[in-house]
């Protein structure tokens, strides 16, 4: 998703925007299946990505104020993904779409994802979790903890199954706020993180000792709190039951 | 229910108002504002006031009550003039907040505060 996007794919899409905004272009630039911007005179009236929300989703959690104000928010939301996608960008002139349209520049939303970006980074750094299902650690190893409302929510909600970006259709926020809110679990040690695909967890469980004298004490558990093995609670239970 | 310039016009009559800026919390994107066209600025500021709000909310040490209680308002008294941060709250899903600057000689801080939650409510549609 967003963070696959190397800084040469990510600017394909970048760049053809700048480019349709000189021309000042009225049409579709669909970027491959993820999503389309709508421009109407080289700027950008609409955008949806699969990533994000739409503004019927937001409206809900929005509530009282003017349709104008999901519609923008949506619309910085997909262009955050759009703008990060590695697809090739097509452009098709055609009519403007219709509606109330904002103007947006390019430069204004390549600004706004480059700052989103930088907020994530700080939040933490990895990407790790930000396209994979959200799953709540089962303990959690800190005497308290301070969440936003919003990372409350996503933690009430995850089901292991569904990705930050589901839960923001589903909780009608945007797609960036769950992204931010999840990067913050993650940091917090509150998400079960996927294993990367490159040396599969190798530092996290504890290998057999190594030989020679005893390496200075690691964070990790001590080796007496080890995982169980499961064939000899079997056995000892089977034990019991019999003399029972 | 008004419209959101409507009423950030309307907050810009506020006695001593200088600029208001309605600012999505979770992005720091600077939504809409009145009285001033500068718009790096705005979007700068918007971002900086973000990360006060957030610092306020993540912080314990802030709230009036151990369940932790919610926060309506952050004000912050320049010898120049007042910053009132002024958040939507349920309503709007806690997603957006007001920032609007006062001139400290022409304005009132109680009237300022009164008038720009009456506002807030409206346009949250209470």
């Amino acid at each position: 998703m967003a963070d696959r996007s190397t800084a040469a794919t990510g600017d394909r899409v970048a760049r053809t925007l700048g480019m349709l905004e000189r021309e000042r272009a009225t049409g579709l630039l669909s970027v491959g299946g993820d999503g389309a911007f709508h421009l109407d005179r080289g700027a950008v009236t609409h955008a949806a990505s699969r990533h994000a929300p739409g503004p019927g989703d937001l409206t809900g959690a929005l509530g009282g104020p003017d349709p104008e104000l999901p519609a923008l928010l949506a619309l910085f939301d997909a262009a955050y993904f759009l703008l990060g996608s590695g697809a090739e960008p097509v452009f098709t002139g055609g009519p403007p779409a219709h509606g109330p349209a904002r103007r947006i520049t390019a430069a204004t939303l390549i600004h706004e994802r480059r700052r989103r970006r930088t907020l994530l980074d700080a939040a933490w750094p990895h990407g790790d979790a930000d396209a994979a299902p959200v799953v709540p650690v089962r303990r959690v190893r800190r005497q308290r903890v301070i969440l936003t409302g919003l990372q409350a929510e996503i933690l009430l909600n995850a089901d292991g199954r569904r990705t930050p970006a589901e839960l923001a259709r589903d909780l009608g926020r945007t797609a960036f706020a769950c992204l931010l809110a999840v990067r913050g679990l993650a940091a917090a040690a509150l998400l079960r993180t996927p294993p990367n695909d490159p040396a599969p967890a190798s530092p996290v469980t504890p290998a057999a000792p190594p030989p020679g004298p005893l390496p200075p004490q690691e964070a990790g558990p001590p080796a007496e709190w080890a995982p169980a093995d499961h064939d000899l609670l079997a056995r000892l239970r089977a034990a019991l039951v019999e003399l029972g | 229910m008004a419209g959101i310039d409507d009423c950030l016009a309307r907050m810009m009559t506020i006695p001593g108002a200088r600029r208001v800026t309605l600012i999505d919390c979770a992005s720091g994107l600077a939504v809409a504002s009145a009285g001033r066209e500068d718009l790096v600025d705005q979007h700068e500021d918007a971002a900086g006031a973000t990360d006060v709000v957030r610092a306020v909310l993540a912080s314990p040490a802030l709230s009036a009550t151990a369940a932790g209680d919610d926060v309506e308002e952050i004000i912050v008294c320049g010898t120049g003039g007042y910053h009132l941060l002024a958040l939507t709250g349920a309503d709007l899903d806690g997603h957006l907040f007001v920032h609007l600057l006062v001139d400290r000689e022409n304005g009132n801080l109680a009237l300022a505060r009164l008038r720009l939650q009456g506002l807030v409510d409206e346009m949250a549609g209470r």
